[in-house]
Formats: structure tokens, sequence, C-alpha cells
């Protein structure tokens, strides 16, 4: 890794966005949303830096998380590492350049994190997590679904909704920094209309 | 040694010792049948006790094991076809699927109990330092201990926000109030956070964070040879066993 990209200006957000990361994840539950929203740290840095920060971000947010309450959240850290990479990647391709196109970039990141996250749920946890997504799993199989069939369609279905809310909460941010954080945050020009 | 000097001994370990230790369990997830993994989850759980940590970890393991227990049970056991099926009263299942189910529960049981046992016997902050000892670029134990002296200044401007928000009359209610709501709490947070970023970066750059040739720690963690040999042999058992995988 380059020292440019891991400069200390990157370092800093990335401690800042695994800050957010755990305690918006706690603090939005009072609000009753269907929404985890534990990854706008994540794609916030991303937008911000880049793939490889973001990446980074996500990475270390679920194996801080594992080593705080437990190794359940650090099998996880791929999924929230290709969070990080691919909002970085829709970043550079212009996608937060407006509210809707950052709804699309969730939609996006929600499918992409699903590739990696569907086996680590059916190999490493047999299909379930003892959450209440299990529900869902059992009544796919149910009607007939394969395991693989009811995994993916649960994961997207419970991430659709908070990746998408989180995109578009990161670009409503982003886009009222002030022309001076160009600057700063080179990589952010993607983003700019 | 008594049980006061085992616990002792444990408490006072290298956090890479104990990490080794987690490494060696994880290597003996996908190679060892379910008795295997049951003695090694009574162990895990019997050192727990031993440590003075027994009953939150047996909680800890149960709340979160009880309920995937019961999932995979119902998904593996009854629900995914998996040879042929049996009766159990009304019930219909697959004994080939329960087993597959049982040993998923116990591999997930005993590493989820290696790891609390390693989470509860290890601050963040002694991890970092023994990274730093062992040479490590600072950047790793920044980024390891930065996040967590961060997360309850967050919380409470986030706590602060939200109530500045309620004295101001907007509750949120409904989903469109809800989301509303939650714009009005995160933007001006992160907002400052990112205009701050830069500030915190020049900070540690004056503090020459990134200064070479690297400077010593202070206090840096004191080992025996034991341990050390100890901590090697772990980690050899777990390349062994990832190796024994490969066959």
């Amino acid at each position: 890794m380059s020292p440019s990209v891991l400069s200390s200006r990157a370092l800093v957000l990335c401690a800042i966005g695994i800050a957010l990361n755990m305690a918006l994840g706690q603090a939005v539950s009072f609000l009753n949303l269907p929404i985890f929203l534990d990854s706008l740290g994540t794609v916030v840095a991303a937008v911000l830096c880049g793939p490889v920060i973001g990446g980074l971000t996500g990475l270390l947010t679920n194996l801080i998380w594992g080593l705080i309450q437990g190794p359940t959240a650090a099998f996880f850290a791929p999924v929230a590492l290709v969070v990080g990479v691919a909002a970085g990647l829709l970043a550079r391709a212009g996608m937060f350049r407006s509210w809707w196109r950052a709804a699309v970039a969730g939609v996006v990141i929600a499918v992409a994190l699903s590739v990696v996250a569907v086996p680590i749920r059916i190999f490493l946890f047999g299909g379930v997590t003892g959450s209440g997504a299990d529900f869902a799993v059992a009544y796919l199989l149910k009607v007939g679904e394969s395991l693989f069939g009811s995994v993916l369609v649960t994961v997207i279905g419970s991430n659709i909704i908070d990746k998408v809310a989180t995109a578009v909460l990161a670009w409503a941010i982003l886009r009222g920094l002030p022309a001076r954080s160009l600057s700063d945050w080179p990589y952010l020009g993607h983003s700019r209309a | 040694m008594g049980p006061d000097a085992a616990r002792r001994s444990f408490h006072c370990a290298s956090p890479l010792t104990k990490l080794a230790l987690v490494l060696a369990v994880a290597a003996m997830l996908p190679l060892w049948p379910a008795p295997v993994l049951l003695a090694g989850l009574a162990a895990a759980l019997a050192g727990g006790f031993l440590l003075g940590i027994g009953r939150i970890l047996l909680a800890r393991v149960g709340a979160l094991m009880v309920p995937t227990g019961i999932a995979l049970a119902i998904v593996q056991g009854m629900l995914v076809p998996r040879g042929a099926p049996a009766r159990l009263g009304a019930l219909a299942y697959y004994p080939e699927g329960m087993a597959h189910a049982a040993l998923v529960f116990l591999r997930l049981s005993l590493i989820l109990a290696a790891g609390l046992v390693f989470v509860m016997t290890t601050r963040p902050g002694d991890l970092a330092r023994a990274l730093d000892a062992a040479g490590l670029p600072p950047t790793v134990s920044y980024l390891l201990t930065a996040p967590l002296s961060m997360i309850e200044a967050i919380a409470e401007e986030i706590r602060q926000v939200r109530d500045s928000l309620h004295l101001r009359g907007l509750r949120g209610r409904g989903i469109r109030g809800r989301l509303r709501h939650l714009g009005a709490m995160t933007t001006p947070l992160v907002r400052n956070l990112i205009t701050d970023a830069p500030m915190r970066a020049e900070l540690l750059d004056m503090r020459g964070f990134r200064a070479l040739p690297r400077r010593s720690l202070l206090d840096p963690p004191v080992e025996s040879r034991a341990e050390v040999r100890l901590r090697r042999g772990l980690v050899g058992l777990a390349l062994v066993q990832f190796g024994m995988l490969l066959l």
C-alpha cells in the first residue's frame, strides 16, 4: 500500500469511520427504523478517500467489533470490506453525484455484499444466524426454494433498504461540505456534480 | 500449578499468545468430528470457570447460540433434504441433516467460546501494545485504539443532538418523520467529524506519529521464554491443522 493512499488524513478518517459505524449502529435502534446504519462511516470514508480506505474501514469495523463483542461480527468482516470497496468504486464512477444515483449505488452495494455474505452464511453458519431473518430463510425453504436461493433473497432483502438509506444519507452529508473540502479530500471530486 | 496461579498466568499472558490459542482453535473447526469439538467446547467453558468468567461466558454463548441452534435444527434438520427422512411423532426430520446441524452448532459454539475468552480477558489497549512491541507499524495500533477512544465521544454527541432535536419539537413520528429525524441527527455530526479530520491528522504528524526510527515502548510487555515457546507451538499446531485440511 503506498504511503499516499494511507496518509495520516486517510488514517484519521478511517478511525472516524470505524467509530461512526459502531456508535450509529447502536444509536439508530431507538428510531425503530428497519435499518442498521452500521456502514455509514464505511461509505463516507470510501466516497472521501476511495475503495482502499473504504474497504479498510469496513474490515476493521467488524474485526474490532469482534474484539469487543465476540467473534460473530468478525466472520462478516469480508462483507464489510466489500461494502467499502464497492462504495469507493461507485464513487469513482460518479454514483454519488445525485440522490437517485446514490440510491442506485445502495442497491448495487447490497447485491455486491450478498456475493460474499451468502457463502459465509451457508458454509459457516449453515444458512442461519439466529436472527429474525431466519424466519424468511425457513419460509422460502418451505415453499420450495433452495438453501442458496433462500439465503440470497433474505440477505439482499434485509440489506437493500439499509444500504439505499446509507448511500442516500452519505450523499446528503457530503454534498453539504464546503467547496474547500475538495482540497482536503481530492477523491470527493468524483462525487461533485 | 494451582487454579489461582493458572488464572493469574492466563490473565497476564500476552494477547498475542491468547490470539495464537484462538487461531489453533479456529484451525480445529473444519477438521475434527463433533465429539472432539464437543470436548473442546467443554474445555473452553471449563477454562472460563477457572478464569472466573464462567457464568458470563456461559450466558453470552447461550444468548447467541440457543436461537442459532434452534434455527439450525429447523433449517438443516427439517427443511433442507439430506438423506432419508425419519419421523418423530408428527414431525418429519432428516437424521443426517440433524447431525450436520449439530456439527455446525458445535463449530460455532467452540469458536464463539474461545473468542469470548480472549475478548473477556484482553483489553484492546494491551493488544495494541503487544502489536507495537512485536514490531508492527504504529498505524496498526492507532487503527485499533483510536476508534475505541472516539466511540464514547461520538455517542455522547449523538445523544446531545437527539436531545436538542426533541427540545425543538422534532420527535420523529411516522416513517418519514423518523427518517427526517435521522438525517437531522447524523448530518451535523458527520460533517463536524469530517471537518475535524485534517486537524487531527496534523496533530498526529506533529507528534511524530510516523517518525523513524520507530520509538520503543515505555513499558513493553514482559514475556517469559516458556510463553514465547508456547505461542510458537500454538501457531505451529494451527499450521499443521490447516496443512492437514489440504491433504
